[in-house]
């Protein structure tokens, strides 16, 4: 997908920004990738343009013709809690971030463990937002070429997370295979909470 | 493709998207109605539906001599009854929750559980009149290889303009069983916005 920001990002935004994942392993059933909150006493508001999501799986552990393939979801919910402070990537470096937007990250490093709390509901489909079934590598052979194929999930369509608000990326009904690996790319803006974004909420704000 | 916002969402009243459960295979010979969202009688809101993504996966191979289900977005007019009315979750917090302008229903009620009752509606196999687009299933044919992330998105950034007593249904057009087994798992989720 080709994003383009528009003007009005371009005339109010305070500051651009992305954050990248570790590469994180799979774990049994539920876990979560990363995650981006906007705390309630934050002065700015986050409109999430763009999650992207990509996946490998090495030769030793490869799924059978009867695993089901995890389910990567977007859900937009309250408060997360985690325990892996991720950085914000600035696009321009004189942007500006409330330190209320806290990015969590699944894990500490590359390649470890998910060790951060899960967060409240977040298996709850009432939530989400977006959802693809993951690839998998049948364990039968290896042939064949694995094309570039990360998902960008969102396709251009705007989330606004407000103070109290974050955006959660999971990985749902995994199966737990060694050499599995996920990384995800969040990316948003901020602007202040007064102020209007895109031409679909003028009527609004 | 990249969806754009419109001029025409300047005025949106609600801006929303909707997810599916995990949704089985229904099997049978007559097809399998898959997910809906629909305008109801009376309303004086148009739901204006940007995208609609759907994806597969298989755990059971296919002999290549069965073909796979064809996926078809119909336009209709009356509302599909039964299957698992769904949550539409709002874009934006402050906008105010969709009334009863768009009615998302789905064929599961749980992931991995169909619906008690199937969604169901008249529209059947061989209904290629009232049909917006349609697309193939993939099919996992030898087990061996790479599946790659393939969901893929029916309605390529083109805003289809649902009136009051119109909606969209996804229905799966097959004959034969093992065309579309209950081991084989479907998603959907839907983006629109609603307009006076």
């Amino acid at each position: 997908m080709t994003y383009s920001p528009n003007r009005r990002e371009k005339s109010v935004a305070l500051g651009r920004y992305r954050t990248a994942s570790f590469k994180m392993p799979s774990a049994f059933n539920d876990h979560y990738l990363q995650g981006i909150m906007n705390g309630s006493s934050s002065l700015h508001k986050m409109i999430i343009k763009m999650i992207k999501v990509d996946f490998s799986i090495n030769g030793s552990t490869r799924h059978v013709v009867g695993d089901a393939p995890g389910i990567i979801r977007v859900h937009k919910m309250g408060t997360i809690v985690g325990t892996n402070i991720g950085t914000k990537v600035p696009k321009d470096n004189v942007s500006i971030s409330d330190s209320n937007i806290i990015v969590y990250n699944g894990n500490a490093s590359d390649g470890a463990s998910n060790s951060g709390s899960p967060a409240p509901n977040y298996t709850n489909i009432t939530e989400c937002v977006a959802q693809e079934f993951a690839p998998r590598l049948f364990a039968t052979t290896a042939i064949g070429y694995e094309m570039f194929d990360s998902i960008e999930l969102l396709e251009g369509a705007n989330i606004v997370v407000r103070p109290g608000e974050s955006i959660l990326v999971a990985h749902h009904g995994a199966p737990a295979l060694a050499g599995l690996s996920l990384s995800t790319i969040i990316e948003w803006y901020e602007v202040l909470n007064d102020t209007p974004v895109d031409v679909d909420y003028k009527a609004l704000e | 493709m990249a969806y754009q916002p419109s001029q025409k969402e300047a005025g949106a009243t609600f801006r929303g998207r909707a997810c599916s459960f995990r949704t089985p295979g229904r099997a049978g010979t007559a097809g399998q109605k898959l997910f809906s969202i629909f305008n109801p009688s009376g309303t004086t809101a148009a739901v204006v539906v940007n995208q609609l993504a759907i994806d597969i996966y298989q755990t059971a191979v296919k002999a290549a001599t069965v073909a796979p289900p064809l996926i078809r977005v119909h336009k209709i007019t009356v509302q599909p009854t039964n299957g698992t009315t769904l949550t539409r979750v709002p874009k934006d917090s402050l906008l105010p929750v969709s009334g009863a302008n768009a009615i998302v229903q789905g064929d599961a009620s749980a992931d991995g559980t169909s619906s008690a009752s199937a969604l169901t509606h008249a529209t059947a196999n061989g209904g290629a009149a009232t049909t917006f687009t349609q697309e193939f299933t993939p099919r996992l044919i030898t087990a061996a290889g790479y599946e790659m992330f393939d969901r893929t998105e029916l309605l390529e950034g083109k805003e289809i303009i649902l009136r009051a007593s119109e909606g969209l249904l996804v229905f799966l057009d097959y004959t034969a069983a093992t065309q579309n087994p209950i081991t084989d798992m479907w998603m959907l989720s839907v983006d629109w916005y609603e307009i006076p």
